[in-house]
């Protein structure tokens, strides 16, 4: 019995050291935290303009939303009777389609966001009768301006290259920039 | 008897004087030595401790880092080059726009002269927004997360070129290490490969953030007449959200330190030796 209870008595006498040591063995250590994010702005409306008068139709584009976008237009109709007149601001794809060579940036209310200069499909026809039942089929595309990814860090809207939707030439794409 | 009875009161007074004399001297003498050990056991020590600092962009993140006074503010601000800060409700301001390359540079500073080890866990994440740029927040008051939308679309990236993102690497292997064993989609635990000395930088873990162009993919567009002109509208499933990233930085003594990683951060894939730190995947 006696032996039993030194044995005991030991063993509480131990384990109340090991735990002491337990507890002085902290180790140093140390941190900092941060955290941090911020809102992505996706989607986006775009109207597109078409007036006709005669044998044109004069079509342009505005973007009424608040995300930049870039847009196409297709002419669809016999080729050898229409001749479409774009200025400098529409680059002709390969794909036949005439791609807006600006960004349209957009505006927080909508109201005030960029609109393409004017594109004007004429049909080339003395014959009025003809003209009268001609048809144009104008179809517009947009999409949101996405980068590429392989810009610098702050660099400038002219500096930025875009990525092409799927379906649209990516060639043409590449040299669609935004205005400073 | 008379004598001895007397000699034995007089003895006894005088031994009760005695005794009372030397008691009380004793007592006084106690006070003295007492009062000067108290002075000489008053003594003031101080300890080296480790300080760790997240930088972004060559910043810390906190201003107010302290462990000494036990009064401490140890979390700040990351994702500040977006072009975004917060508004008077904590609302997010600014937007961030989808393929472009912005500058968010991760790094650690030992903050004190004794070197230490380190490791930061970062994670990446999408929170909801009631739509006009204020972040909704879950029952505990935290940003309230959504596990529907992919983590992968925040894109850290690092690399000396910038051939383009899918060319960069996803962190410095150089000098960093990731430990997979820690990590899952949302998060994922880096590990500094040689202990930081005193007073140094690390080298850099990230250098860029952009979010992936892919999720612009992810939508409808609906076509409609406002009476004079066709108009069309696009929604994609990420508008709205806000995305967030989160790093923990810590740091570890380096004496002893494959114990005091056991104990402190319970990993024990992590070992060290002669300032070499190395992570089992």
């Amino acid at each position: 019995m006696t032996v039993k209870k030194k044995a005991l008595a030991l063993a509480a006498v131990l384990a109340l050291c090991l735990s002491s040591i337990g507890v002085t063995t902290a180790y140093f250590t140390d941190y900092e935290r941060g955290s941090g994010g911020a809102v992505i702005e996706l989607g986006g409306q775009t109207k597109i303009k078409e007036n006709v008068s005669e044998n044109n139709k004069i079509v342009s584009i505005v973007n009424t939303g608040q995300t930049d976008m870039i847009v196409r237009v297709g002419v669809f109709s016999d080729k050898e009777r229409t001749e479409v007149e774009a200025s400098g601001d529409w680059l002709e794809g390969a794909d036949g389609w005439y791609y807006y060579r600006y960004v349209l940036a957009g505006s927080e209310d909508g109201k005030s966001g960029d609109s393409t200069t004017e594109l004007n499909v004429t049909v080339k026809a003395d014959d009025p009768d003809a003209v009268a039942n001609f048809d144009i089929l104008v179809a517009h595309e947009s999409s949101q301006a996405v980068y590429d990814g392989q810009s610098e860090p702050g660099a400038d809207g002219t500096a930025l290259s875009l990525v092409a939707p799927s379906g649209w030439d990516a060639k043409t794409v590449a040299k669609i920039k935004k205005k400073n | 008897m008379k004598i001895t009875d007397r000699m034995s009161k007089k003895t006894m007074a005088l031994l009760v004087a005695g005794v009372l004399l030397i008691a009380g001297s004793g007592i006084m003498g106690t006070k003295a030595s007492l009062a000067v050990f108290s002075e000489d056991y008053t003594a003031e020590f101080y300890m080296n401790h480790l300080q760790v600092h997240l930088l972004e962009n060559g910043e810390d993140v906190c201003k107010e880092h302290n462990t000494l006074d036990g009064d401490t503010k140890v979390t700040g601000e990351l994702a500040t080059s977006l072009g975004y800060s917060n508004g008077p409700d904590g609302e997010i301001l600014g937007k961030v726009e989808p393929g472009k390359v912005y500058r968010e540079e991760i790094a650690a500073r030992n903050g004190q002269d004794i070197p230490q080890y380190v490791r930061v866990t970062v994670r990446k994440y999408w929170v909801e927004t009631d739509g006009e740029g204020n972040v909704l927040k879950d029952d505990e008051g935290n940003p309230k997360k959504t596990t529907a939308l992919s983590p992968d679309q925040i894109r850290l990236t690092y690399g000396k070129d910038n051939s383009g993102a899918k060319a960069r690497d996803e962190y410095n292997s150089e000098a960093w290490t990731i430990s997979s064993e820690e990590s899952t989609t949302e998060s994922t635990t880096y590990y500094l490969k040689q202990a930081l000395d005193g007073g140094e930088d690390s080298a850099l873990l990230f250098d860029r953030v952009m979010i992936d162009g892919n999720l612009v993919k992810k939508g409808k567009t609906t076509k409609s007449d406002d009476g004079e002109y066709t108009v069309y509208t696009y929604e994609y499933d990420y508008d709205g959200y806000a995305f967030f990233i989160e790093a923990d930085m810590q740091a570890i003594q380096t004496h002893n330190a494959q114990d005091a990683i056991y104990s402190q951060w319970g990993v024990y894939n992590v070992t060290v030796s002669d300032g070499q730190l190395s992570v089992e995947n």
